[in-house]
């Protein structure tokens, strides 16, 4: 199986079925992982920060890096490869957004990741399916194209779907 | 603390030093009466850390019109705090950046972690209540987790009940307390060690080994320990570190106290230090 690996503030999509996309380390980052299980086309998105208005720079060298640049170009880009062209038949699960506990409200970038995902997922006409965010460990997720099928990990090795 | 066992403190003292050069450089820059004329003496004396040094200024994430030739121009070019750190990352590196099994950390997780956690110190320094010395906090978050070269083979030896007990409590979520339970020391403990062995400034000594409990620094340098204690957490945010104790360490909330740091500012930071990383793994 070929597998494509993605990177902080990077996307991929695939709508070959002996592809997999993979990415690492998820922190406080969230994977969005968009795919139509009939057409067979996947993609995701290492999403960083949730807003890109701190740096728009940025945003134009990598979307992926902020949710609201990030979000709407893999919903494109999965329609593009073949995926349903109706927003509400694409299916979508998160991963990540890992929580540093602190009653003074600062470190909660995997909770601001998380609002401003789903409140960008809504104007899409979209919401997750399926979520394993938040908790204080870091994440790894890999999706198959062929069977969609999603499979977290943490560092001990532990696997699980969602 | 419990005292350290022997085995470990044996180990301790064979771990080989970072640099001579990198030592000499954290003691000079230490001093506040230093000048960058010794921060070049230094260097020019370490043919290798020269070449090193002149190759990322020259490389193509700098965008320089005309080769940089010597150090005095390229202090002249990055000023002296940036020079200190190309030559404390230029060192760290070579001693950081193999992999640590036990703590699943393949080649260069370890020094990608360091890296950005030094990083994340030299943006938070301005934002740190009292005046700091901002190279030491830098140096302090670079170094802050080399206890973990010495008790990682030591926990490795116990890898197959240590992550058995991890799978079985899911709730656990302080890893200092597992390095005591399976060691009777933990990583800051011994690193603090390393320190002192390494004649590093107390500065960076308390640093080191309070870098997961600030409060517990002398009062003089709380300020630096509090600085890499976010650092550190900032470091283990944004990703790419996929080590099993990734954010498994509790935040110590007293850093208001120390440090004026807004969510905004934060996400801020966590972005400067990426695209930090960016150029600098692309100029190495």
């Amino acid at each position: 199986m070929n597998r494509i690996v993605v990177g902080v503030g990077e996307y991929a999509v695939s709508n070959i079925m002996s592809e997999s996309i993979k990415t690492y380390a998820l922190g406080s980052c969230i994977a969005v992982v968009i795919f139509d299980n009939i057409k067979k086309v996947a993609g995701m998105v290492h999403v960083a920060l949730p807003e890109s208005k701190i740096d728009i720079n940025r945003a134009s060298e990598l979307p992926g890096y902020f949710a609201d640049t990030g979000i709407p170009l893999l919903v494109d880009e999965v329609k593009k490869k073949g995926a349903t062209h109706f927003n509400k038949n694409l299916t979508v699960k998160l991963i990540g957004g890992a929580q540093i506990s602190d009653p003074n409200n600062t470190f909660n970038i995997g909770r601001r990741n998380a609002m401003a995902i789903n409140k960008i997922l809504w104007k899409l006409g979209m919401g997750p399916k399926a979520t394993d965010i938040g908790k204080n460990f870091s994440r790894t997720v890999e999706i198959d194209v062929n069977s969609c099928s999603v499979i977290i990990n943490n560092a001990t090795g532990k696997k699980w779907m969602i | 603390m419990s005292e350290i066992s022997q085995n470990i403190v044996d180990s301790i003292y064979n771990q080989p030093l970072i640099s001579n050069s990198a030592i000499q450089l954290i003691n000079v820059i230490g001093d506040k009466h230093h000048s960058s004329a010794d921060t070049i003496q230094i260097i020019e004396c370490d043919i290798s850390l020269t070449a090193q040094i002149l190759k990322i200024v020259n490389s193509a994430s700098y965008g320089l019109n005309k080769p940089i030739e010597t150090l005095a121009q390229a202090v002249i070019f990055l000023g002296e705090g940036e020079l200190f750190r190309l030559a404390v990352q230029a060192c760290a590196g070579s001693v950081l950046k193999n992999a640590l099994p036990f703590y699943e950390s393949e080649p260069g997780v370890l020094w990608a972690h360091s890296l950005k956690t030094g990083l994340a110190a030299k943006y938070l320094a301005p934002l740190v209540k009292e005046s700091i010395n901002a190279e030491i906090a830098f140096t302090g978050g670079i170094l802050a987790e080399i206890g973990k070269l010495v008790i990682g083979q030591f926990l490795m030896t116990r890898q197959e009940e240590i992550y058995d007990f991890l799978n079985k409590d899911e709730s656990f979520d302080n890893f200092l307390l597992l390095e005591r339970k399976f060691l009777g020391t933990d990583h800051c403990q011994v690193g603090g060690e390393l320190a002192i062995h390494w004649k590093l400034p107390e500065v960076l000594c308390q640093c080191i080994a309070n870098h997961h409990s600030p409060r517990l620094a002398k009062d003089e340098f709380k300020s630096h320990a509090y600085i890499v204690h976010i650092s550190d957490m900032v470091a283990m945010m944004s990703g790419k570190d996929n080590g099993i104790d990734c954010l498994t360490y509790p935040l110590d909330p007293d850093y208001v106290k120390y440090i004026n740091i807004e969510s905004s500012q934060l996400a801020r930071i966590v972005l400067d230090v990426d695209k930090d990383f960016a150029k600098i793994k692309s100029s190495v």
